[in-house]
């Protein structure tokens, strides 16, 4: 059905979305749930396979720690009620890229429950309720080729959570932060990578339309297969549009069914239903002893939950930091870190705040690196900020060096030495220099000392000039009106 | 324990062997690895002579001198029973199942075949060595100096709801790890089938065997949403009240292992439900000992 463009304003005003997630995010773990096979993206075809991820028989599930541990850090970060015991259940269906015909998931006893997540909008701030979050192994991915359909197993048995949002959403908006909110989140604390283009985060989006005021929920369609959030927002909308238009100008009777997103057409269309309704007869996986979060190792896991975005702004704050500074460094964790690196060293934030936010962000564009890969040697950076308060280097020199280090990893004193960027101190040098000055110009000096001050400023230049900019324009001034008093007192 | 040979039953992998011979769904599919118990009996000196549908059989004649089975629902025990062998099934976790093709996973476990208890025993010394490949290996054994093993005779705690209790969850497990023959991989599918649904009903309708046909039905059935609670739930509820009642029977049995009246038919669902080793020996004495007391079983031998 074509969403009606004339009826769809008035159509908003009436009709209420609601909406709730189920977001899928791929942990960050090296190998699989339950065998050693890798999980990285983009091998060829069953590269990263075995027995076990194939579903061969006899090959006993052992589960991988790491990510059970990264599953109970996501349901901390979210707030959520932490299961300490951690089980898993076996989910049957038959299906090509299910090679062991169940799928192992946490059914009866998720490992993270009632938590939730602020987004903020445009409208405001909004509480979204997170019913639960549970582990559970991927599937296989089926490629259909010449009217073949191959089965390709490197996706089986990679460890994904499950978040699993109430219905609190009312807007695509909403929508849209909470998922960016869960990328940070997720991606900050290395949980998982959260790279939609690469389906290591997906989110099923469950849609049902109400006049306002009805209490009781619409018919629900639940959307799938968008891999961006501009695509999310976009089938949202359409969605939004075809429920209202059913129900408004009772063009189609509105079923409960999945569609899918065609991205090119802008369309949702519903996927072919299952035969019966089906029944996934769960149970509790014998073949995986439950595991006990003992209170130690759940302090481990706690203690390891590195800092939210929000909290290393708070404490960015604390230390000094301007709002607009705090707020960018707090936003890429590899900023963050680049400044804890340097603080550890250093104890001016503003400095060197204004060296990320003014050179090092600028210069990460120069160096195509992206800015989340951006790294700097934070004691480097530290004393390349030193050399330039005491006036050893200025902040030119100070630039080179700082890129060089970012570039190269470069040693700031050995880069300065090799360059010869050191300026040119008080010292006998400048002494020696300022001396040359005077003596070549001779009828500026007795302009001065005659009491016409603006040629100070030429004989300054010169000096600079012959210290090739290496000198502290100050200390430059300093010694050339301390010369030129000693000339007057002598006459 | 001198060198010997050995054999092993159908559901025990050997790499370049057949997977379950016999079983029409997975004719064609030749194990691409061999189990960790076989490889323990290799590395140990132990000549393979091969798999058999008749284990027992194969060690009466002498041709071997252990069987190593995977004996869940009793009948290779009673088989040994019957031709004065001695059958051996030790704790749950204490042989690796890795090349077992698992059916009743929480229960599946290798046991041993013998002529006497002394060899079964040889030989479950050198196949219990820990595997990391099991995430269901039990915990190491302390050693321990029990030098006086006594017998005692009791009733069976929740004996009349053993049988059922173990065909359900039985059934229920076996469902679940036999779907993984399906007719698209591993071995034979049915011909000229229409579309997915008719290739997955028509090869496992065709191919699979009885047995594993009617626990794939019976426990998809106990595992539905209309009979889960009435059926499977009650089944693991029973479970664990058993499995405490049989550690409280032994804990108040001192140094002591549990004989079993000869007449009593079900001795394979204690030691499947409560995962505890058992010896039979000829003559229908049936022994039980408590989880990871498997050498007391040895020792109370010795007084027949």
């Amino acid at each position: 059905m074509k969403n009606n463009p004339e009826k769809k304003g008035a159509d908003k005003m009436e009709y209420e979305l609601v909406m709730g997630l189920e977001v899928h995010v791929e942990l960050s773990t090296e190998t699989k749930l339950f065998c050693a096979c890798s999980t990285a993206f983009g091998a060829e075809p069953n590269e990263n396979v075995c027995p076990a991820c194939c579903g061969m028989p006899g090959m006993p599930p052992v589960l991988n720690k790491r990510a059970v541990e990264l599953g109970v850090t996501a349901a901390l970060l979210t707030g959520c009620e932490i299961s300490r015991t951690l089980t898993f259940d076996k989910k049957n269906y038959f299906y090509p890229d299910l090679p062991t015909g169940y799928q192992n998931t946490q059914f009866f006893n998720p490992v993270g429950r009632g938590g939730s997540l602020e987004v903020e909008t445009a409208s405001g701030k909004k509480t979204i309720r997170i019913k639960q979050i549970h582990i559970e192994e991927d599937a296989g991915k089926l490629v259909h080729e010449r009217g073949k359909t191959l089965v390709d197993c490197n996706r089986a048995g990679v460890p994904l959570i499950e978040i699993v949002s109430e219905a609190d959403f009312s807007s695509a908006e909403e929508v849209t932060a909470y998922l960016e909110r869960l990328r940070a989140l997720l991606s900050f604390a290395n949980v998982s990578d959260c790279r939609m283009q690469e389906g290591s985060m997906r989110c099923d989006v469950n849609l049902s339309v109400r006049p306002y005021g009805e209490t009781v929920l619409g018919t629900r369609t639940e959307i799938k297969n968008m891999n961006s959030l501009k695509a999310i927002a976009r089938a949202i909308e359409y969605e939004y549009g075809r429920h209202t238009d059913a129900l408004a100008d009772k063009t189609e009777v509105l079923v409960q069914e999945t569609r899918r997103w065609d991205d090119a057409r802008g369309v949702t269309y519903a996927m072919r239903e299952k035969e019966d309704a089906t029944d996934y007869r769960y149970f509790s996986n014998p073949e995986v002893l439950p595991v006990a979060l003992d209170d130690a190792w759940f302090e481990q896991i706690r203690a390891s939950v590195p800092e939210t975005s929000e909290q290393k702004k708070i404490r960015f704050l604390a230390i000094g930091l301007p709002e607009y500074d705090a707020a960018i460094l707090a936003r890429t964790k590899s900023l963050a870190d680049i400044f804890d690196a340097a603080h550890a060293h250093i104890s001016e934030p503003k400095e060197i705040s204004n060296r990320i936010i003014m050179d090092l962000i600028g210069m990460s564009k120069e160096a195509a690196v992206a800015l989340d890969e951006i790294k700097i040697d934070g004691k480097k950076m530290a004393r390349l900020i030193g050399l330039t308060a005491s006036g050893k280097i200025n902040r030119a020199a100070e630039k080179l060096a700082l890129y060089a280090a970012m570039a190269e990893d470069a040693d700031p004193d050995e880069f300065i030495a090799a360059r010869g960027l050191a300026m040119v101190g008080g010292g006998e040098q400048l002494e020696r220099l300022a001396d040359e000055v005077l003596a070549e110009n001779e009828k500026s000096v007795s302009e001065i000392i005659g009491g016409n001050q603006k040629a100070m400023g030429f004989l300054i230049g010169k000096l600079m000039k012959k210290t090739e900019g290496k000198a502290d324009p100050k200390a430059a001034a300093k010694i050339i009106e301390e010369k030129i008093s000693r000339i007057k007192a002598r006459q | 324990m001198d060198a010997l040979k050995f054999c092993t039953d159908k559901l025990i992998m050997v790499k370049g062997m057949p997977v379950c011979p016999g079983v029409a769904i997975t004719e064609g599919f030749v194990s691409p690895y061999t189990a960790a118990a076989v490889c323990l009996m290799t590395e140990a000196g132990h000549e393979y002579a091969g798999q058999t549908l008749d284990p027992c059989g194969s060690v009466l004649s002498g041709e071997c001198g252990a069987a190593l089975c995977c004996d869940v629902r009793g009948i290779i025990r009673n088989e040994a029973d019957k031709k004065g062998l001695v059958y051996l099934q030790p704790s749950y976790g204490t042989v690796s199942r890795r090349g077992l093709v698992a059916q009743m996973a929480s229960a599946d476990q290798t046991g041993v075949a013998a002529k006497d208890a002394q060899t079964a025993f040889g030989v479950l010394k050198i196949i219990s060595t820990r595997d990391d490949g099991d995430g269901c290996m039990a915990p190491l054994a302390e050693a321990e100096s029990q030098s006086e093993i006594n017998i005692f005779e009791a009733e069976i705690p929740f004996e009349k709801f053993l049988p059922a209790v173990f065909e359900i969850l039985y059934c229920a497990e076996t469902a679940g790890n036999v779907s993984r023959f399906d007719g698209l991989k591993f071995g034979s599918r049915a011909n000229n089938t229409a579309g997915l649904n008719d290739l997955y009903a028509r090869s496992r309708g065709e191919l699979l065997c009885e047995e594993w046909q009617l626990a794939s039905a019976a426990g998809a059935l106990v595992l539905s949403k209309d009979f889960f609670d009435r059926f499977y739930r009650k089944a693991m509820c029973v479970r664990r009240l058993f499995f405490d009642a049989v550690d409280e029977m032994f804990a108040a049995n001192k140094n002591a292992v549990l004989r079993l009246p000869a007449a009593y038919k079900n001795a394979h669902t204690v030691t499947a439900l409560a995962g505890v080793p058992s010896l039979f020996l000829p003559g229908g004495i049936r022994l039980a000992a408590p989880r990871y007391k498997d050498e007391w079983l040895l020792k109370a031998s010795k007084k027949f």
